[in-house]
């Protein structure tokens, strides 16, 4: 059982000046971050997606974890090389005397369906339509990317709207819940609904709507009873723990 | 006195992508908070969750996701403060600026503006460990428990650090908002 003590700004012997002051410390990060552009650096540096190597390992040297993301960097830049030297060779030995060259050996392969007959001839050159080209193959490899990509601008959008949100729940608690509703509504599927749950029920009751953040705080934690933000939630809502 | 809240360990384990996808925007305000700015918060992140990565990501234990990426945060920002060349953290005045400017009062604007300013700077003048703490607590809502969970340490090294956090933090406030008084009234 612990006996925490009360928050400072919560503490009536504390100044009201200190005390608005940790208010919007607590409301707003110091600087915004671009997850999104994050989250895709990352990716890249553990290897999940997108491109790799090219937004990692910018940090300082030295730093902890860093040295893995530039080893798995290196790492999937180094597969990407050695698989650019298998496809040479292999180029090569299809196309040998070296002046097929300008026929590279992935387009014969890639063409199943073409009507053209199979040559050992690097001078044959092949007879390639639209409608031998693997359309449907194609296709299905390009979905799931396109589906990502529109996750994640739905995911940097919402984190974009979760940033107005806290710079409006600083200075107008009213707009901050209107916002923080509108923000409900839009992303239904989000990720960041109890943070912006949380920043409408502390904006209620800054706003003296004790009774309206009361009765959200207990939707949301029975909604989220191990919620990171269930204790401020209680703390906003004058709430004991249960 | 409030009571706090036990530590409330997430139930399911999380990959370290997940973890960003949920917490970046926590641990990137966590070690702005801390002190750092600009490219030096980005970096910071991308290592927080790479130690995750490397680590299989969060499992379920005595610290909840948060509190156990801001473990993580702690131990890279003070790795990171040594290898920098950068070795000041106080906020830029433009930082306090910013985040009062959407008050629509210019008085009101101005005393805002000048009391987070010094909030900013007296908890600069607290290290990491106590630092860590005292955001931890006072401005991410954490309970003691939980900083304990997270940090391995006992819950009452935990008081004890943020007793002492509270005592440097405000004594620093009044010595900074006396030092603007008087150059105040200097200068009138």
């Amino acid at each position: 059982m612990s006996h925490d003590p009360p928050r400072l700004f919560d503490d009536p012997a504390v100044a009201d000046e200190v005390r608005e002051a940790l208010h919007q410390m607590a409301d707003q990060s110091p600087q915004p971050y671009d997850a999104a552009a994050g989250l895709a650096r990352f990716q890249a540096a553990i290897g999940s997606g997108g491109s790799s190597g090219g937004g990692g390992g910018t940090g300082s040297p030295g730093a902890p974890g860093l040295g893995l993301g530039k080893t798995l960097a290196l790492g999937a830049g180094g597969l990407g090389l050695a698989g650019a030297i298998v496809v040479a060779v292999l180029g090569l030995r299809t196309n040998d005397p070296p002046a097929s060259v300008t026929l590279p050996a992935p387009v014969e392969v890639a063409a199943p369906a073409s009507s053209a007959a199979p040559t050992s001839s690097s001078t044959d050159v092949p007879v390639i339509t639209p409608e031998s080209l693997p359309t449907a193959e194609r296709s299905a490899r390009v979905a799931p990317s396109s589906a990502i990509k529109s996750k994640d601008e739905l995911y940097r959008e919402e984190l974009e709207h979760l940033a107005r949100l806290k710079s409006v729940a600083g200075s107008s608690p009213a707009e901050a819940v209107r916002m923080a509703d509108e923000g409900h509504a839009r992303f239904t599927r989000g990720m960041l609904y109890q943070e912006r749950e949380a920043i409408a029920i502390r904006s209620l009751s800054r706003a003296g709507q004790s009774g309206a953040a009361r009765s959200r705080a207990e939707r949301f934690l029975a909604r989220f009873p191990k919620s990171p933000y269930a204790e401020q939630i209680r703390m906003a809502a004058g709430m004991s723990k249960p | 006195m409030r009571k706090g809240m036990p530590s409330q360990p997430a139930s399911e384990s999380l990959d370290a992508e997940t973890l960003f996808r949920r917490h970046a925007q926590f641990v990137a305000s966590f070690v702005a908070r801390l002190g750092f700015r600009g490219q030096d918060v980005d970096d910071i992140v991308q290592d927080v969750f790479l130690v995750a990565h490397r680590r299989g990501g969060y499992a379920p234990g005595p610290a909840r996701p948060t509190t156990w990426l801001a473990e993580i945060a702690v131990r890279t920002a003070m790795s990171h403060r040594r290898t920098s060349k950068r070795t000041s953290l106080l906020p830029e005045a433009e930082t306090a600026e910013r985040m009062a400017a959407t008050d629509a009062r210019p008085d009101a604007r101005a005393q805002s503006r000048e009391a987070l300013g010094l909030a900013w700077k007296a908890l600069d003048h607290l290290d990491l460990e106590r630092r860590s703490v005292f955001i931890l607590y006072e401005l991410e809502g954490e309970s003691c428990d939980a900083i304990a969970a997270a940090m391995g340490i006992p819950t009452g090294t935990v008081y004890s650090r943020l007793h002492n956090a509270r005592k440097e933090f405000l004594q620093a406030y009044q010595r900074l908002a006396a030092d603007r008084r008087s150059l105040e009234g200097r200068s009138s």
